[in-house]
């Protein structure tokens, strides 16, 4: 990988800074600082390099902290864990309800305690000296402030024999851990309430019974991904955290699922059917840059006077979480593939006339709103993804073959809903999107030289096999066949693809 | 936790980045017991009959579930203004997952008709339900009161479903309260509670036989 650079290097020492500069912006990962540092010590060796041109790479990439880095996290994973299992004796001390203090005695100094660890948490990592281990330490006691909200919460309810569900507890829980997160800009805080609240709600799908307010506990419940996406976007973005942003739309999309299931079935078929790939086709068409156009468009009424951004530049313009978003998709469709190429499944889906009661506006108009705003978002993000400036509106062939995907999946899923099940044609047509889904992965995997798409393909393929094995009681002399076509037909596509691997482009986004 | 990046900006922030949060965080503390205050300090004592059983949560320890006769849609069906509420408590037959519940209000009588709010001794007898309404019923006479409800899928809850009890105590509780079931004295285990201007109740004690029990 780096056999041809250090040449180039070493003609060009001016070069080599500007490279340097730009990467170092966007921080390279450890491993990648450490085979760097190894690189750059055999070529010094060697003479491909100069000292002061290793002192120039030593300096950007800062090989220094290279070793305490490794301590140092080993340091914050104690003083994390440590303040995760104060947090749990905290709350486990409040659930023991002890009654030799008085209710308020033990609130008072529980709250006493979480503005202590808060306070004291901000003052160390924001007012002393940054990058030191005051810093850490202050990391570690604002998420055993946030763990001492959840106590706080959980007594105060106990003290009034509250009936209310652990949604509810959870809900207020995770507002307050988001609004530290907002305020010390932590993504792990953010992490924290996005835990938090997703136990809250699926354990609310279970005792949604007991809720006790309406407000607060249906009604967010009911337009729970669209409050997700405008809670944890923003802070995603400020913290620039590709993790935060992989949870926080793992959590929009299932609880968009959620409201999917429950009342897509009272529309009729198209919509529904429509409905289902929805969350898919928002993961692949959200773009990062739509923000910004919407910010421009709403600032100033004029049109905004840069063209968009090229597709090229993607560090600069900042699309950061695309790749996430789109990595999540194509994780989940080939789940959902995976799960549609058992026959039983097309039987039981089959079952939408027996149970559709009609949509009563009145309990689930909050239901339909938020639905209403994701079509519409998803809509505007696939026509901004095909959207040139002067240019007729064209999408990129990878986009094109992902929303022909789509699009047969939903046409199934209409036909079915129309006209009963129809498994063979479904199954057959969904083991050859998984195949085609699984091996286009590995191909790009390959292409792009990341290991994770091409594993993902690889085991998806690997687990359609073994499903359809065993999934059909056929003879084993069918099986023998069956087996030896596909290893042909393998082969014979390797071969083609071996032939036209130049003249095949792929459109990488 | 995230590192601390080498080379990245570090911005001092202003105060109001912790008080801010502080602030939303106090408020949602005040918060939960906020109803329950006003209820306690101006609300009407009232005694309900109930039958206990205990589960757990992780995060407010032990408590008992309780269940009362006003809970049971049977009981209710018997009450003056059951015509006018029934249809928007018609059990759902394929409920929607995330259906919102419906508000009724059930008005509650004192049989001793004593002073509201005085408990005696035994801890009064239980007050009887006498009506239900879709809306909070104005002028009621002294010793009626209305209590709130809320009906969802198939299930009546009033917020009095769950009374938190000691780690220690909850073993000797549980078994007063099967020597009271198997005792000959007739068992009764009734709630103490207070229902606020608004009709909303907070459970405040237990009553077995004639002991009162308070956490």
């Amino acid at each position: 990988m780096y056999r041809g650079a250090p040449l180039r290097f070493a003609k060009t020492p001016g070069k080599l800074i500007a490279i340097a500069v730009v990467t170092g912006e966007r921080v390279a990962s450890d491993a990648f600082r450490r085979e760097l540092q190894q690189e750059a010590q055999r070529w010094r060796s060697t003479g491909l390099i100069s000292e002061e041109q290793f002192q120039q790479l030593s300096q950007q990439y800062e090989f220094v902290t290279l070793e305490t880095a490794a301590r140092d996290r080993f340091v914050m994973i104690l003083l994390g864990l440590g303040s995760i299992l104060v947090g749990i004796g905290a709350m486990t001390f409040v659930a023991a309800n002890w009654q030799a203090l008085p209710q308020t005695l033990k609130a008072g100094l529980l709250f006493l305690v979480l503005l202590i660890c808060n306070g004291s948490g901000f003052i160390l990592i924001n007012r002393i000296a940054p990058n030191d281990r005051w810093r850490r330490l202050g990391q570690a006691l604002l998420l055993l402030g946030a763990l001492l909200l959840g106590a706080n919460l959980a007594l105060m309810g106990q003290i009034v024999h509250t009936s209310s569900t652990r949604y509810e507890l959870c809900a207020a829980w995770a507002i307050g851990v988001l609004a530290m997160a907002y305020g010390v800009q932590l993504p792990f805080l953010g992490l924290l309430a996005l835990l938090i609240l997703g136990i809250g709600y699926w354990s609310a799908l279970w005792d949604l019974l007991w809720l006790q307010s309406s407000i607060f506990g249906v009604w967010t419940l009911q337009m729970m991904p669209l409050l997700a996406a405008i809670a944890f976007l923003p802070l995603c973005y400020r913290c620039q955290s590709p993790l935060l942003f992989a949870l926080s739309a793992m959590a929009v999309t299932s609880s968009l699922m959620v409201l999917i299931f429950d009342v897509g079935r009272s529309l009729p078929a198209l919509f529904d059917a429509l409905l289902l790939i929805m969350p898919f086709a928002l993961l692949w068409a959200y773009d990062d840059t739509l923000w910004q156009q919407l910010r421009l468009l709403m600032g100033r009424r004029s049109p905004p006077p840069v063209s968009r951004p090229d597709q090229e530049d993607e560090a600069a313009t900042g699309r950061c979480f695309q790749p996430v978003a789109r990595g999540l998709m194509l994780f989940s469709l080939s789940l959902l593939y995976w799960l549609l190429s058992f026959q039983d499944v097309w039987f039981t889906s089959a079952s939408r006339s027996l149970l559709n009661p009609p949509l009563v506006w009145r309990h689930t108009s909050l239901v339909v709103l938020t639905l209403l705003v994701f079509a519409g978002w998803t809509i505007g993000a696939w026509v901004y993804l095909g959207w040139r400036s002067q240019r007729p509106w064209r999408l990129d062939a990878l986009s094109a073959v992902i929303l022909g995907f789509l699009g047969v999946t939903a046409t199934l899923f209409f036909w079915t809903f129309n006209a009963g099940p129809i498994p063979i044609l479904a199954t057959t047509v969904m083991n050859i999107l998984l195949a085609v889904l699984a091996l286009g992965m590995m191909r790009e995997g390959l292409g792009s030289g990341t290991r994770s798409p091409f594993w993902w393909g690889l085991v998806m393929l690997t687990l359609q096999i073994l499903s359809r094995v065993l999934e059909y009681e056929t003879g084993l002399l069918v099986k023998s066949l069956v087996f030896v076509v596909c290893g042909l037909g393998v082969i014979l596509i390797g071969l083609w693809f071996e032939r036209y691997v130049r003249t095949l482009r792929i459109d990488s986004v | 936790m995230t590192s601390p990046r080498p080379g990245s900006k570090w911005q001092q922030r202003g105060l109001w980045a912790i008080a801010l949060p502080l602030l939303v965080q106090t408020f949602l503390i005040v918060a939960v017991p906020l109803q329950s205050a006003i209820a306690t300090a101006f609300g009407t004592t009232v005694i309900l009959r109930t039958v206990p059983v205990d589960p757990y949560d992780p995060f407010r320890g032990y408590y008992t579930t309780l269940q009362y006769d006003i809970s049971q849609r049977g009981v209710l069906s018997t009450l003056a203004g059951w015509e006018e509420i029934r249809p928007s408590l018609a059990p759902s037959a394929a409920g929607k997952l995330l259906r919102p519940g419906q508000t009724f209000f059930v008005v509650l009588v004192n049989p001793d008709n004593t002073e509201a709010g005085a408990t005696e001794l035994s801890g009064g007898s239980p007050w009887q339900p006498i009506a239900v309404a879709r809306r909070r019923p104005a002028n009621l006479p002294a010793d009626q009161i209305a209590l709130q409800g809320t009906y969802r899928r198939d299930r009546i809850v009033y917020g009095l479903e769950r009374y938190y009890l000691p780690e220690a105590e909850r073993f000797d509780l549980e078994s007063r309260i099967r020597e009271a079931q198997t005792g000959a004295e007739q068992p009764r285990f009734r709630v103490e509670i207070r229902i606020g201007p608004l009709g909303q109740a907070v459970p405040i004690a237990l009553w077995l036989q004639d002991e009162r029990i308070e956490f």
